[in-house]
């Protein structure tokens, strides 16, 4: 393989685990618990600034180039820990706004306003992260300290995030088998019945909060490390929207499914229209890529609303039927 | 449950197809292009790696005109090297993230790319070092004013920075006349860029910024903030906004002002798709009385440059939308001009290697004793034919690159004429922006 | 005080457009249910359909009833292509959620990839300005106040003093009840959508009418004030979206001359977030919006 190709999938890869991570994240929140998490990508977006600026160093050090309001020169991987820490706190901090009151629909939309807010917020204000502009010429983690030729560091970095991709799925998998998993499934299917047993309803779509937000901030910092840029053009609604379509192709629910769902929308889509016989003016055809993606999606919801991959269907034992209705909204199925 | 086994079998091989078909190997048979409409391996590409989607897709089709007439040209006289030419695009989307596996697909995968035209502010400092490390030439119009000394040996850039389109705004303000100013630029990157520097220029050149505004783009009224500047009584309203932004913007100001104030704007206040929605919002009439913009000075519309140039423009309407629009536009000038400027640089070097001819792009371009001065591309490969040195002034030229390629640029005012034309009506030189960097 | 008088006079005309958008969408949401996304796409394609008549030379005036048949036809074919099988096949208040999106995205990029990435633009008149009590208006704008308002009092009419008003009433407030009652609540629903699309077409094309100039993604973008506006009147109420539309409209418009431009937007939807955690039902609910445990189904 030609340095040029390496240089071209190694950065596929790249993409491709981040993508997977922020998948898993959001199959947390919504594929297992069944929130409509519209202010997904601002979890993706607190990573990446966070790790941006405590890579970059104080704010003095770099006023020449771009503006940000605080910042350290942490080492390498204290800025991924800060970013998952970031993006827990700020579903803490969310959490409890939207997931206690409000219609589904309702949370979906003060979470899409939530978005628009940080993007307004986020661009008018120069000082805060550079503005519009973004923060750029963010270092490479550690590439001082290898020695390693940029071929190299591609495939250092290609390893690095599949190794964070292992940690996460041993986390996604952990949850999604153990009682939690089945916890959170039992308010997805019906709150009323998690409540009927004694479950906190409001605790557990917390914690499925916060820790989806944690693992969507690292796969922010893993993005902005990586290409060394974030800015508000990065993380606006939309991308949200292509995330829960990849969740859903893929098969809610289901790990591997998100997996694959992750490398067919976001990863695969993009690649693939460039391959296509051109047609039509310049940038038709990337106005296209958009169609495609909301008629698959529809076409999914229609024909196959359990995705590529469904959810496995989970048997319990009659014993487990004298725990009340749990076991049976399980079975229903 | 079959259906669920089924898929378990199937969805492995459908994944794994995709990524065979996504990923390496199979995929340089086609190239992207409008003018390739026969592969062929032995097309040198020069790709225009620009935003084709999202808010500045009108960029990518704006700088692509400027590659379709170069190598149009190029093709007539005989190619490069027995070669024939083509130009590719490659869409970044505006966005960092989404450019970043774009451009290393783009050199992954295109073969024979000799040259590279882009990439714009949006996404220049994530793709920058990925072209350095493709050792490909890449001519930027990117604006940030860190490029000014940027040291890596494949970046050119003829385009001037933002920071001196905000010298050369408020030099002209200042030259006109005016002390009391608005400033209404949209909070977008590539419009953020010229602000600072024209803060700065306007203020040390005795001049008073009354209101300064960064307004949201395309909302559907700005007659709050209008009324707000209009309470701080400016003389002249400094501006880059987008066209919709605009035309809302300058029509709400007509109404609530009773008229218009003078406008003095940025370059891409001069594009036809700016001329288009402002003109009807607020009277063709109006926006050449009250609107001004600079732009980097090209020679009178009437050269052998420019004429060779408009011609094989306005023939490419198979590329391109409606060419004539882009007949005295900067941008697809020095786009034009890039692209000789690496056809030739190929030609002197004998050979098509982007490492090799890389560093004649310099030599084809400076001034020196002996060199033939040539215009066009044609002119420029019979005198290298008989072993002369040639210095390549081209539409928009001289090329007076410094040690890191930037080349310095004179500015001119225009403003548009009934048909959306320009009509230049005066300058702002290089040394005079040069006295105010100081 | 001249600021905020001129901020209170734009805010009046930005509300009284606002609010035939807002009271569309309220109408779908309470009657049919539907939190619909699309709609501001379906904005931007009926204001479509407007420019194109303006283009061909029919008055900018005109252009108001032609998009308001385009935005009703429109949506009256989408419900019933797209919607309704949707809803029928099971898809809960999550799923509609998601799939009016994609529906969104599919219309707008559609747009773009026929007509390109450009910026459309009315021919508009020029009008003169009106300075009355600080504010400062254009003839044009109050002609539209006046439209909104006169569209708002037939619609008061309609849906007091008909039949047919009484019968959404009933569906809005339980469809299964109003079914047993015999009304025809599937010929119910199609008025609905066919009424509130009109809505959506006339303020698609009052809109641009104010602002002149739009491009493929601008109905989409306004649609989140317009959603402020209905939720925060309470959704499904018609006169709650009057209300929410003049919320939002002044308050943005007043913070913009008075505290900073920047922001415009960001008040009036941090003024939507907080009403809502006071008030989840909105400021004039009666349907149940607030979450008592109701069972919701996934895509």
């Amino acid at each position: 393989m030609s340095s040029a190709m390496q240089f071209y999938v190694s950065t596929l890869l790249v993409y491709a685990g981040v993508y997977i991570i922020a998948a898993w994240g959001l199959n947390l929140q919504f594929g297992l618990t069944g929130i409509l998490s519209f202010a997904y990508i601002l979890f993706q977006s607190i990573g990446a600034y966070l790790a941006a600026v405590f890579s970059l160093g104080p704010p003095a050090s770099r006023a020449d180039v771009e503006t940000y309001a605080f910042g350290a020169n942490l080492p390498f991987p204290l800025p991924i820990l800060v970013a998952a820490a970031g993006g827990a706190l700020l579903a803490a901090v969310l959490g409890p706004i939207v997931l206690r009151r409000l219609r589904s629909d309702l949370q979906a939309i003060t979470m899409l306003v939530m978005s628009l807010i940080a993007t307004d917020v986020i661009s008018s204000d120069q000082s805060l992260l550079n503005g519009a502009t973004g923060l750029s010429l963010v270092p490479a983690p550690l590439s001082t300290v290898l020695g390693l030729s940029s071929l190299q560091y591609q495939w250092f970095f290609v390893g690095m995030v599949a190794v964070i991709c292992a940690i996460v799925y041993f986390v996604m998998n952990r949850i999604t088998s153990s009682p939690l998993g089945r916890a959170l499934r039992t308010v997805r299917e019906s709150e009323r019945s998690a409540a009927a047993i004694g479950k906190n309803v409001f605790a557990l779509r917390m914690r499925a909060f916060i820790v989806g937000g944690a693992i969507a901030a690292v796969s922010g910092a893993l993005l902005v490390l990586f290409i060394g840029s974030w800015a508000p053009g990065s993380w606006l609604y939309i991308e949200t929207f292509v995330l829960f379509a990849a969740v859903i192709i893929g098969g809610s629910g289901n790990n591997l499914g998100v997996a694959i769902g992750a490398l067919v929308v976001p990863v695969g889509s993009v690649e693939a229209v460039q391959y296509l016989p051109s047609f039509g003016p310049p940038g038709m055809i990337d106005a296209l890529q958009w169609v495609v993606i909301g008629l698959l999606l529809l076409l999914f919801i229609w024909f196959r609303p359990t995705g590529l991959l469904p959810e496995r269907r989970r048997y319990f034992p009659v014993s487990d039927l004298r725990n009340g209705r749990q076991a049976a909204s399980e079975a229903d199925r | 449950m079959n259906a669920t086994h089924h898929m378990r079998f199937l969805v492995p091989v459908v994944s794994l197809a995709i990524l065979v078909t996504t990923g390496p190997g199979l995929s340089s048979g086609y190239a992207r292009s409008p003018s390739s409409r026969v592969a062929s391996s032995s097309r040198l590409v020069f790709e225009t790696f620009e935003p084709y989607s999202g808010p500045d897709a009108a960029f990518g089709p704006l700088i692509q005109a400027g590659c379709f007439p170069a190598a149009r040209l190029m093709n007539q006289a005989g190619g490069i090297g027995g070669h024939q030419v083509a130009c590719n695009s490659t869409d970044t989307k505006g966005d960092p993230a989404d450019a970043v596996p774009a451009a290393r697909r783009m050199i992954a995968t295109t073969s024979n790319l000799v040259g590279i035209i882009g990439p714009s502010s949006d996404e220049s400092t994530a793709t920058i070092p990925v072209f350095q490390q493709a050792h490909v030439p890449f001519f930027t119009n990117a604006g940030q004013a860190i490029f000014r000394q940027d040291s890596s040996p494949y970046f050119y850039r003829i385009y001037p920075p933002d920071d001196s389109a905000g010298y050369a705004m408020a030099v002209w303000g200042h030259q006109k006349g005016y002390k009391r100013a608005a400033a209404v630029f949209g909070n977008d990157p590539s419009e953020q860029g010229t602000v600072p520097t024209f803060l700065k220029a306007f203020t040390k050149l005795g001049g008073k910024i009354v209101s300064n505004q960064s307004v949201a783009l395309d909302h559907p009224s700005y007659r709050s903030e209008i009324e707000r500047m209009l309470q701080a009584k400016p003389q002249v309203i400094f501006t880059e906004i987008d066209p919709q932004t605009a035309a809302t913007f300058f029509s709400e100001l007509q109404q609530l002002n009773g008229s218009l104030l003078p406008i003095i704007g940025a370059d891409p206040t001069l594009l036809p798709t700016w001329f288009g929605p402002v003109a009807k919002a607020i009277g063709t009439s109006n926006l050449i009385k009250y609107h001004t913009a600079e732009q980097p000075a090209t020679p009178a519309s009437t050269g052998v440059a420019w004429h060779t140039y408009n011609g094989a423009l306005r023939a490419s309407s198979a590329d391109i939308r409606n060419p004539a629009q882009y007949s005295s536009n900067y941008t697809p000038e020095v786009e034009y001009d890039s692209v000789n400027i690496m056809g030739l640089a190929m030609l002197a070097a004998k050979s098509t290697k982007p490492s090799v001819y890389n560093a004649y792009i310099t030599r084809v371009t400076a001034p020196s004793r002996g060199a033939v001065v040539v215009r066009t591309f044609k002119a420029g490969k019979a005198a290298l034919a008989h072993h002369k040195r040639i210095q390549y002034l081209g539409v928009t030229g001289p090329f007076l690159f410094n040690r890191y390629h930037n080349a310095p640029v004179r500015f001119e005012i225009d403003h548009f004429d009934k048909k959306g034309n320009l009509v230049t009506i005066g300058h702002v030189t290089a040394a005079e922006i040069a006295a105010i960097i100081k | 005080m001249d600021l905020f008088m001129a901020g209170l006079g734009f805010g009046l005309i930005a509300a009284s457009i606002m609010a035939l958008a807002a009271v569309g969408f309220t109408l779908q949401l309470g009657v049919a249910d539907i939190f619909n996304f699309s709609f501001g796409a379906v904005m931007t394609a009926s204001a479509l359909a407007g420019y194109e008549a303006n283009a061909a030379g029919l008055n900018v005036w005109l252009c108001l009833p032609v998009g308001a048949a385009f935005g009703a036809a429109l949506s009256v074919c989408l419900n019933r292509a797209i919607l309704t099988p949707f809803m029928h096949r099971g898809a809960g208040l999550f799923g509609m959620v998601i799939v009016t999106l994609g529906l969104a995205i599919v219309i707008q990029n559609l747009i773009l990839a026929i007509w390109g990435p450009v910026y459309f633009t009315y021919q508009v008149d020029n009008s003169s300005t009106v300075r009355w009590a600080g504010m400062i208006l254009t003839t044009s704008q109050i002609a539209l106040a006046a439209c909104s308002a006169a569209i708002m009092v037939v619609l008061h009419l309609l849906l007091t003093k008909t039949k047919l008003g009484k019968a959404m009433r009933a569906t809005a407030a339980n469809a299964d009840l109003a079914r047993t009652s015999g009304i025809r609540t599937s010929r119910v629903n199609d008025t609905v959508w066919a009424l509130s699309g009109a809505l959506c077409g006339l303020g698609g094309v009052a809109f641009v009418i104010n602002t002149v100039s739009f491009q493929a993604a601008t109905g989409t973008d306004y649609l989140i004030l317009v959603v402020a506006a209905a939720v925060l009147g309470g959704a499904g109420q018609p006169y709650g979206a009057m209300i929410g539309a003049l919320i939002v409209g002044v308050a943005s418009e007043v913070s913009a001359t008075v505290i900073s431009p920047d922001y415009k937007d960001v008040v009036a939807l941090v003024i939507l977030i907080g009403v809502l955690l006071v008030r989840p039902r909105g400021l004039m609910a009666s349907v149940d919006l607030v979450q008592a445990g109701g069972e919701e189904t996934i895509a």
